[in-house]
C-alpha cells in the first residue's frame, strides 16, 4: 500500500509559524493546536494591550507534553528571517506582550517561546532572557502597557514579581532549515505515536 | 458555511470557542459523535493530541482487529493542509477536514497528494448528509460502514451522497439483473474503496445478483465463484441492511445452510428476516425441545416466536419451549438431557392433532409394539386398540412421522426429532413435527408455532416427494423412477409387530446409525 509522499518534501509552503509547529510536534514534546491566523486560532491567541485599545496575538498556542512539562500551556512567537534585521524590536515587543499575558492569565502562561531563524542582539544573548532585559523592553512599551509616555512613571508601575515570572518562562529558540531536518526519524516517531493512540487499550 | 447540519454545526461552535481546552473538548466531542453515527460498529478513541502533525486525534477500531486514524485538519491554509497531509505516515489516514467550504475548496489539492494511497479525505457536513440519508437508505447504511473502514479519495460535498446514489442504484440494478447499473456501481465501489472493502461491497452486490436468477457469468464484475455468499457478506447484510422485504432475503439466502446460521451472529434483528424468508431452503436433521414453563429462559426481546442462538446451537423460541437444532443428533451432544418420559397413550393422542404418524412404537414395560401405517395417519382408535392390549398401561416411546419434506423420528422420552438419514428435512418441518408431539402445547402456540414455520416452496415448485420415496423403501417395492410413475401403491395396510425385550424395529433412524 502507498504512503502519501512527502515528508523530504519540505513544507516549502508554510510559513514560520507551520515550521515551527512542525518542529515542536517532531519533538513529541508539544502539540503546537493553534496557529494564527487561522480563525479558529485567533480568538485564542489574541490579547488586548492594557491601553491604547489595540490587541495583539502570538503566532502559535497549545501544549507541552510528558515529563515535567506536561500539561503545561504555552504561547510563541514564530520570525521566519533570515537575516537579525528588526527582531530586536520585534523580541522588545514579545517581551511586553509575555508581561501582559502573564498579568491576565497566569495559570495558562507556563511557557513564552521565541522562535527564530536567526539569532540577534548577540552582544546581549547571555541577558535577553533575564528580569532585567524583561523589564527594560516593558518600561520601553509603557505606553500601551502602562498607559504613559513617562518612563519614572512606568518603572515603578512595573510589577517585579511578573517580570521575575516572565523571565523565568522564557525560552530561546533559533532554528535553521537543516536542523529542522535532525529530528527523530519517521520510523521512531511512529513507535511513540503508536504507543500514544494505543495506550489504554 | 453552507449547511445546517448538527455535526457540522457543533464542530464550527466548537472551533470558535475562547478557550482552547474547552474548544478542542466540544470539537473533539462532536467529531466522535459524528464518527460514531457514520458507524456504530467502530470503537471511537480519542488520544491526547488535537490537530496534531504527527499524531492522530482518533483511532478507529473495529471488531476484526482492523483500525484507522484519524487526523481533524483545520483547513484554512491551503498551503499548510496540503503540506500537513504530505506529513502523515499512515497508510490510509481519514483526514477530517473541520470545515465544510474550506475543504472543499481544498479538495482538488489533497486529491493531488493522496491520490496513489489509501487516504481518505472528507469534511463534517459531508459525512453528515450520508448519515442522514441512513434512516432512508439501506444501502446508506451499508455504504456509511464501509467508508469509515475502507473509504479512499475525497469525500467533500455531495461526493458521499452521490456515491452512495450510485451504490443504490446498484443495487436495485443487480436486483433486476441489470448489467448498466450494476457495473456503474462496481467501478465506483472500486474506485472509492480500498480493496477489501471493495470485494466486500463487490460480493454483496453479486449475491444480490445471483439471488436475482442472474448468471455468474453475466456479473458485471469480477465474480468470487466460490460459490457461496460467505458468512463474511452475509454477517454484513446483517448488520447494515435496514429492510425487512422479504423478497431480498430470499435472495440472499438461497443457499442458507445451517451451519451458516450458525456462524451468523443473532443479535442482529435481520437474522429473523433472512431465516424467515428462507424457512423453504434451510436443512436441518435434529432437534431437541426443551419446555420452559416458568419462561425464565425466554429472550427478553422480540416477538413470542423467533429465532436465537443458545451456544452455538440454532434454537427456536415459542412460549415457554425453545427447541435446539444441529445438523446431525450428534452435534447436539453438549445439550443437556432431560428426565422425561414416555407418554402415555391417550396423552399422547392429545398432541397427535393433524400429525401424520407413519409408526408408532409402544412400551409397557420391557414389552414393545410397533404400530405401523404406509399411508397417511395411524388411524388413531386402532392405536387405542392396540395399547389395550397392555391392559392400559401402554406408553409411547418414539414416533415415525411424515413431514412434508421428510420423515421424523420423534423420541418422546429424549423429547427429540430426528430427520430420517435419506431425506432432507426442512428446519421448520422438523420443528413443526416434533414440537408438539414431545411438550403439551396449548392450541394457540401449536398455531403460533405454524404459523411462523410456514413457508411456500421455492418458484411454486412441488419438492421431490421423499415420503413416498421412503414409504416405498421401507416396504422393498421398486420404484420406476425412470418412467416417472410408481408402481402401484398397494393398499393401506397397519403391521402389527409384537417383540419381546431386546428386540426391536430398526427401521428408523437412531443416534447410533448416523
Amino acid at each position: 500500500m502507498t504512503r502519501i509522499e512527502g515528508e523530504s518534501a519540505q513544507a516549502k509552503g508554510a510559513d514560520g509559524a507551520q515550521r515551527a509547529k512542525r518542529w515542536l510536534e517532531s519533538t513529541t514534546r508539544v502539540n503546537a493546536q493553534w496557529v494564527n491566523p487561522n480563525p479558529p486560532a485567533v480568538a485564542k491567541l489574541t490579547f488586548p494591550w492594557p491601553h491604547g485599545g489595540q490587541n495583539f496575538s502570538f503566532d502559535l498556542g497549545g501544549l507541552l507534553k510528558f515529563g515535567g512539562y506536561d500539561g503545561h500551556e504555552f504561547f510563541a512567537e514564530s520570525k521566519n528571517y533570515a537575516e537579525p534585521g528588526d527582531l530586536p524590536k520585534h523580541y522588545s515587543k514579545f517581551l511586553a506582550q509575555c508581561y501582559v499575558t502573564y498579568s491576565l492569565i497566569p495559570a495558562r502562561s507556563d511557557h513564552f517561546m521565541w522562535i527564530a531563524w536567526s539569532p540577534h542582539s548577540i552582544t546581549d544573548w547571555s541577558k535577553l532572557t533575564t528580569a532585567e532585559y524583561v523589564r527594560t523592553h516593558v518600561v520601553k512599551h509603557r505606553e500601551r502597557v502602562f498607559g504613559t509616555d513617562d518612563e519614572g512613571e512606568a518603572e515603578a508601575l512595573v510589577n517585579d514579581d511578573i517580570v521575575s515570572e516572565v523571565a523565568s518562562r522564557l525560552w530561546l529558540v533559533v532554528l535553521s532549515k537543516k536542523q529542522e531536518t535532525l529530528v527523530i526519524s519517521k520510523e521512531h516517531r511512529g513507535v511513540i505515536d503508536k504507543y500514544e493512540a494505543e495506550k489504554g487499550d | 458555511m453552507a449547511d445546517n447540519s448538527a455535526f457540522a454545526a457543533l464542530i464550527h461552535d466548537g472551533l470558535f470557542d475562547p478557550s482552547p481546552k474547552e474548544s478542542i473538548l466540544r470539537v473533539k466531542d462532536a467529531v466522535a459523535k459524528e464518527l460514531t453515527a457514520l458507524d456504530s460498529t467502530a470503537r471511537i478513541k480519542s488520544t491526547d493530541y488535537f490537530n496534531h502533525t504527527f499524531a492522530p486525534d482518533f483511532v478507529m477500531s473495529w471488531p476484526d482487529e482492523r483500525s484507522r486514524r484519524v487526523y481533524l485538519r483545520m483547513a484554512y491554509d491551503l498551503d499548510a493542509l496540503v503540506d500537513d497531509v504530505a506529513l502523515i505516515d499512515s497508510t490510509d489516514p481519514l483526514i477530517f477536514g473541520l470545515t465544510e467550504s474550506e475543504s472543499i475548496e481544498a479538495k482538488p489539492r489533497v486529491d493531488e497528494v493522496i491520490a496513489d494511497s489509501d487516504a481518505m479525505f472528507t469534511e463534517p457536513a459531508a459525512l453528515e448528509k450520508l448519515i442522514d440519508r441512513k434512516k432512508a437508505d439501506s444501502t446508506a447504511n451499508m455504504l456509511s460502514n464501509a467508508l469509515a473502514q475502507g473509504g479512499k479519495g475525497s469525500f467533500v460535498g455531495n461526493e458521499a451522497v452521490e456515491l452512495a446514489d450510485v451504490v443504490q442504484r446498484g443495487f436495485q440494478s443487480a436486483a433486476n439483473v441489470e448489467t448498466m447499473g450494476t457495473a456503474e456501481a462496481i467501478g465506483a465501489i472500486s474506485a472509492r474503496f480500498q480493496g477489501q472493502q471493495a470485494w466486500r461491497m463487490n460480493r454483496v452486490l453479486q449475491a444480490v445478483w445471483e439471488g436475482s436468477e442472474g448468471p455468474l457469468s453475466t456479473f458485471p464484475g469480477t465474480a468470487d465463484v466460490s460459490g457461496r455468499l460467505n458468512i463474511e457478506s452475509l454477517s454484513y447484510l446483517l448488520k447494515y441492511m435496514r429492510t425487512d422485504d422479504k423478497g431480498f432475503w430470499r435472495r440472499v439466502g438461497r443457499r442458507l445452510t445451517l451451519a451458516d446460521l450458525e456462524s451468523l451472529n443473532f443479535s442482529e434483528p435481520n437474522i429473523q428476516n433472512l431465516i424467515q424468508a428462507n424457512l423453504d431452503v434451510i436443512s436441518a436433521r435434529a432437534t431437541i425441545v426443551k419446555p420452559d414453563p416458568l419462561g425464565v429462559d425466554e429472550v427478553p426481546l422480540g416477538g413470542r416466536y423467533r429465532w436465537s442462538k443458545r451456544g452455538r446451537h440454532v434454537t427456536f423460541e415459542a412460549p415457554n419451549l425453545f427447541a435446539v437444532i444441529g445438523s446431525a443428533k450428534t452435534a447436539l451432544s453438549d445439550v443437556d438431557e432431560e428426565a422425561a418420559a414416555a407418554v402415555p397413550v391417550e396423552a399422547f393422542m392429545g398432541r397427535v392433532g393433524e400429525t401424520d404418524l407413519v409408526e408408532v412404537t409402544l412400551h409397557s414395560g420391557p414389552e414393545h409394539i410397533s404400530v405401523k401405517s404406509d399411508e397417511g395417519a395411524i388411524n388413531k382408535e386402532r392405536l387405542r386398540g392396540v395399547s389395550a392390549t397392555f391392559g392400559g398401561s401402554a406408553e409411547v416411546a418414539q414416533a415415525l412421522v411424515s413431514s412434508r419434506t421428510g420423515r421424523v423420528t420423534v423420541d418422546l422420552p429424549e423429547r427429540s426429532g430426528t430427520g430420517k438419514t435419506q431425506s432432507k428435512v426442512r428446519m421448520a418441518d422438523l420443528l413443526m413435527t416434533t414440537i408438539p408431539l414431545v411438550v403439551d402445547v396449548p392450541d394457540d402456540v401449536r398455531k403460533g408455532i405454524e404459523e411462523h414455520l410456514k413457508y411456500e416452496d421455492d418458484n411454486g415448485e412441488r419438492p421431490l416427494d421423499l415420503l413416498a420415496l421412503e414409504a416405498g423403501e421401507a416396504r422393498g417395492e421398486v420404484r420406476a423412477l425412470s418412467g416417472g410413475s410408481p408402481l402401484p401403491v398397494p393398499p393401506p395396510f397397519l403391521a402389527l409387530e409384537a417383540f419381546t425385550e431386546g428386540v426391536f424395529e430398526t427401521d428408523w433412524d437412531s443416534p447410533a446409525s448416523e
